[in-house]
C-alpha cells in the first residue's frame, strides 16, 4: 500500500483558522488511515536488514516498538466523533512517547553491529529512517495543533484565535530569526558552562530583523546542533593552545526567497582525513573507557529539545549533523561546512522561507 | 574551400597526422615544485643543457595534446577562424619544437630560448581567439564539452609556459652570474661565454619561490587592485575598499608568485567592484573626500582571512558585495554560458591576454569585464593540486576560499589526450 504524500500546502491548510469539528474529524480519520501505511514502510525498512543486524537487542527492540505502533494504528477504529477523537489524541500522545529514546538505541544497535553493516549501509538506511520520522511527526504534530486550536476555539478562547493568524499549527509566519539564533546560542551557552565550567562569547551581525515563515522547533534543532559544535571547536581551541577563547560568529542575511545563516568559529577547522566523513553517521566515543557505547544527542524531533539524560553532552561528530543536514535539506534548503584546516570552520544554513505557492511539489 | 586545390591539401594533413599521433602517445613528463626547486639549487651547465633539452622534447608532447583536443572538436567548431588560427599557431610551435636540434652547448641554449621567447610572444594572442572562437561556437557545442575543452586547454598552456619561464629565468640568472664570475661587460661577446669553468655552480629556482610570504603577497595585489579601480573611475588614492588581512599572517608556502597573485588579485577585483556597484550611492552622496576626512570609510571592507595547516594554506575572502544573485550563480565557473558571450565579444577589442596580474594597466582596462577571471582562477589553482570555491550570503555578500598545497609535493594537474589509440594501427 502506498502512502498517501501530503503537499506542504495541504499541512498548512489545515490549521487554516476557523477549525471546525469537520476539519479535526476530517484530518484524524487521514491520520488513522495513512498511519498504518506509513509504519508498515518503516517496519519494512528494519526487515531488509540482515538477519544478524536486525537480532542484536537494540535494533529489535526498536523493531518491535514499530511494529507495534503499526499494529496498534492499524486496529484502531477509524474516527467518527470527537469522543473518538480524544481517545485518538490519547494514543497519538503514547506512541510518540515510545518513540522519543528510539533513536540512541538504534544508534547503539548500529555500533554494536559495525562489523556487520557498512557506513554506507548504515547512512542510506539512516537516511530514509529520519525523513520517514520528520514527515510522520510533521502530519502528526500539526494534527495536534489543530485539535488544540479547535479545543481554544470552542472555549472561547480569543487570546488563541488572535495568535492564529501567526502560527498555521507548527508553523510560524513571522519566526524571528536572529532571536532564534540568540536564543539557542544563550542554551548552548549554558550547556557549555555545565559541562565545561566555561563558554565562548558570540556576536550576531546582519540583516537582524529578518522574519520568515518556518517550524520553529526545526530551526532550533538545527541551530542548536551548529552552534553546540561550533562552541566545543572554540573550547577545545583555547584548551589546546592555552590562550582566549575565540568568539563565534554569526551572520545572518536574506535574499532571493532564502534566509542565510553563516556561523564562523575559529576552532581549528576538521581534520581533512574525516572532512569527507563529516555528514556520515559516526560514534562519538568508540567505548574506549567504558562498556556504555556511544553517547548520542536525542533530538526530540517535536520541539527540538534533548532528553534530560543526554541534555549536557556537547558532542563533536556523530548524529547530530547528517540529522541537521536532513532537516535543512527537507524543505529545500542547504547546509555547508568549510573547514579551515589549523584555523576553523565556516557553516553556511541556508533555507526557504516556506511559500506555499513556490513549493507545490513538496510532500511530506 | 571551393577549389580542388585546397580541397588536397585539407586532405593531405589528414595523412600527416602521422607526425602528431607518435607524440600523442608519449605520455608528459610531469613535474612538481619542490623538484623545480631542487633543480635549481645546484645549476650547473650540464643541468642547464638538460633543462634545455627536457623542455625542448616536452613541449611538443604536450602541444600535441592538446593539437589533438581540437582535432576531436565537432567539424564545425574546428572550422572557426579564431578556433582554427589557434589550432595553427599550435602546429606551428609543434613543427619547430620537435625539429629542433638537442641542445648540447650554452650557445645552443641561448638559440633555443630566443626561440621559445619569440613563441611565448607569438602565442599571447592565444587567449583572447579562444574566447572569440569558444563565444561563436556556443550554440553548436554542448556548453559541457566547451569547459571541458577550455579547462584542458588552458592547464596545458599554463604548464608549457611554466616549464618555458622557468627554463628562461634559470638561463638568463645562470648566464647573469656566469659574467659577473668571468668579469665581464655586459657589452663583451657572447664567444667568452660559450662554455662554463668546470666546477661552475650558481643557485637559482627561477619563477618558483619557496618561501612566499602570503601576507605581503595578499597586500601587493590588494595595492594593486585598489589602484587599478581608483584610476578607472577617477578616484582619489584610498577610496577603494580597505583590504584587511587577519590569520596566519606569519604563513609562508612554496609557489610560484605569478599563478598566486593572479588568483587573488581576481578574487579581489571582483570582491571590490561589486561592493563598489552595491554601496555606489554612498560614493555620490557622501563624497568620497569628505568621507575620508570623516575617518569613516565609504565602504565596508574586504576582510581576508589566511588559514595555515602543515600541508595547505587556504586563504578566505570575505566581503559584503550583496551575494551572487541566482541567475548567475550556476555559472560562475563555466566558459560559455549566454549571459557571458555577450561579454565574450570583448575580446575583441584585446588582442593580447598573458592572464597575469600586471596585464590590468597594459591592456586591458578593469571596466571591460570578460567573465574568464574564475574559471581562470580555478585552472591555476587545480594546475598544483589546489582549488577555489566561492559560497554566497544572499543579500550580505561572498566567501571565496583558495586552497593551494604549501609544500610543493603535488605533481602538475595536466591531463593527456582524452582519446587514447592503440599504437599499432
Amino acid at each position: 500500500m502506498d502512502q498517501h504524500p501530503v503537499t506542504l500546502q495541504r499541512l498548512l491548510e489545515i490549521c487554516q483558522p476557523p477549525s471546525t469539528r469537520e476539519k479535526v474529524l476530517q484530518n484524524a480519520q487521514y491520520l488513522c488511515r495513512e498511519r498504518p501505511v506509513r509504519y508498515a514502510k518503516r517496519v519494512k525498512l528494519f526487515q531488509r536488514l540482515p538477519y544478524i543486524v536486525n537480532i542484536n537487542p537494540h535494533i529489535n527492540s526498536a523493531y518491535q516498538v514499530y511494529y507495534q505502533n503499526f499494529e496498534e494504528s492499524k486496529q484502531f477504529p477509524m474516527v467518527k466523533s470527537l469522543s473518538d477523537e480524544h481517545k485518538f489524541i490519547k494514543m497519538l500522545a503514547r506512541q510518540s512517547k515510545s518513540l522519543k529514546d528510539i533513536m540512541p538505541q538504534i544508534a547503539r544497535g548500529f555500533y554494536e553491529c559495525r562489523r556487520y553493516f557498512g557506513n554506507d549501509d548504515r547512512c542510506r538506511f539512516l537516511d530514509q529512517l529520519i525523513k520517514m520520522r520528520i514527515g510522520l511527526r510533521l502530519i502528526t504534530s500539526q494534527h495536534l495543533a489543530l485539535y488544540d486550536q479547535f479545543q481554544a476555539f470552542s472555549n472561547g478562547d480569543s487570546e488563541h484565535s488572535r495568535e492564529g493568524n501567526r502560527y498555521q499549527g507548527i508553523v510560524d509566519n513571522q519566526l524571528w530569526l536572529a532571536n532564534s539564533v540568540q536564543v539557542c546560542a544563550q542554551g548552548v551557552q549554558a550547556m557549555c558552562d555545565m559541562s565545561f565550567g566555561d563558554s565562548p562569547s558570540f556576536t550576531i551581525d546582519g540583516q537582524t530583523d529578518i522574519v520568515f515563515r518556518y517550524i520553529p522547533s526545526h530551526l532550533d534543532y538545527m541551530l542548536t546542533e551548529l552552534l553546540k559544535n561550533a562552541f566545543h571547536a572554540s573550547l577545545k581551541m583555547a584548551e589546546n593552545t592555552q590562550s582566549e577563547i575565540p568568539p563565534v560568529l554569526i551572520t545572518i542575511s536574506k535574499g532571493d526567497g532564502k534566509v542565510a545563516v553563516r556561523i564562523r568559529d575559529r576552532g581549528g577547522g576538521i581534520p581533512s582525513r574525516i572532512h569527507n566523513r563529516v555528514f556520515d553517521y559516526s560514534f562519538t566515543t568508540f567505548g574506549r573507557n567504558s562498556t556504555d557505547g556511544p553517547r548520542e544527542e536525542t533530538p526530540d524531533a517535536t520541539d527540538g529539545t534533548t532528553s534530560m539524560a543526554n541534555q549536557n553532552m556537547v558532542s563533536g561528530l556523530g548524529f547530530g549533523l547528517p540529522m541537521t543536514k536532513i532537516y535543512a535539506e527537507y524543505f529545500g534548503g542547504t547546509l555547508n561546512i568549510i573547514s579551515l584546516e589549523g584555523y576553523g570552520c565556516d557553516v553556511f544554513l541556508e533555507l526557504p522561507s516556506i511559500k506555499v505557492d513556490r513549493t507545490p511539489t513538496i510532500q511530506i | 574551400m571551393g577549389s580542388a586545390q585546397s580541397r588536397r591539401s585539407l586532405q593531405q594533413k589528414f595523412y600527416e597526422n602521422r607526425i602528431l599521433d607518435r607524440f600523442t602517445a608519449q605520455e608528459p613528463k610531469k613535474v612538481s615544485l619542490r623538484q623545480l626547486v631542487l633543480f635549481g639549487r645546484q645549476l650547473t651547465e650540464e643541468k642547464l643543457l638538460a633543462s634545455a633539452n627536457y623542455v625542448r622534447s616536452e613541449l611538443p608532447v604536450r602541444l600535441a595534446h592538446r593539437i589533438s583536443d581540437f582535432q576531436f572538436l565537432p567539424y564545425i567548431a574546428g572550422t572557426n577562424p579564431h578556433l582554427k588560427t589557434v589550432y595553427d599557431l599550435y602546429w606551428r610551435a609543434f613543427d619547430e619544437f620537435r625539429r629542433f636540434p638537442v641542445v648540447r652547448t650554452l650557445d645552443d641554449n641561448r638559440r633555443f630560448c630566443d626561440n621559445v621567447k619569440k613563441n611565448l610572444l607569438e602565442h599571447s594572442q592565444v587567449i583572447p581567439q579562444l574566447g572569440m572562437g569558444v563565444s561563436e561556437c556556443a550554440d553548436l557545442v554542448a556548453p559541457d564539452e566547451i569547459d571541458r575543452f577550455m579547462n584542458q586547454m588552458l592547464i596545458s598552456r599554463i604548464s608549457r609556459r611554466t616549464l618555458a619561464e622557468q627554463h628562461i629565468a634559470l638561463s638568463e640568472q645562470f648566464d647573469e652570474d656566469l659574467r659577473q664570475h668571468l668579469n665581464l661587460l655586459p657589452s663583451e661577446s657572447f664567444a667568452k661565454l660559450a662554455k662554463a669553468p668546470p666546477g661552475f655552480t650558481t643557485q637559482h629556482i627561477g619563477i618558483v619561490c619557496a618561501d612566499c610570504n602570503v601576507a605581503q603577497l595578499v597586500h601587493e595585489c590588494a595595492l594593486h587592485a585598489a589602484g587599478m579601480y581608483e584610476e578607472a573611475f577617477h578616484l582619489p588614492p584610498g577610496s577603494a575598499p580597505q583590504v584587511l588581512v587577519e590569520g596566519h599572517t606569519d604563513a609562508t608556502l612554496m609557489c610560484i608568485p605569478a599563478h598566486f597573485s593572479y588568483i587573488v588579485h581576481e578574487l579581489l577585483k571582483n570582491s571590490m567592484s561589486h561592493v563598489m556597484e552595491r554601496f555606489a550611492a554612498r560614493l555620490e552622496t557622501t563624497g568620497a573626500a569628505e568621507s575620508e576626512s570623516a575617518g569613516d570609510p565609504a565602504f565596508p571592507p574586504i576582510r581576508v582571512t589566511i588559514c595555515a595547516s602543515h600541508t595547505d594554506i587556504v586563504v578566505r575572502v570575505s566581503d559584503q558585495s550583496g551575494g551572487i544573485s541566482p541567475q548567475v550563480l550556476p555559472y560562475i565557473w563555466s566558459f560559455t554560458h549566454p549571459l557571458k558571450a555577450k561579454r565574450l565579444h570583448n575580446f575583441h577589442s584585446v588582442h593580447r591576454m598573458e592572464a597575469r596580474m600586471d596585464e590590468g594597466d597594459a591592456a586591458v582596462s578593469p571596466l571591460v569585464a570578460f567573465g574568464f577571471g574564475l574559471p581562470m582562477s580555478r585552472i591555476y589553482a587545480n594546475y598544483w593540486g589546489g582549488n577555489v570555491n566561492v559560497h554566497s550570503l544572499p543579500g550580505h555578500g561572498v566567501d571565496a576560499y583558495v586552497q593551494l598545497p604549501r609544500l610543493g609535493n603535488a605533481v602538475e594537474n595536466i591531463s593527456s589526450r582524452r582519446y587514447l589509440v592503440s599504437a599499432d594501427t
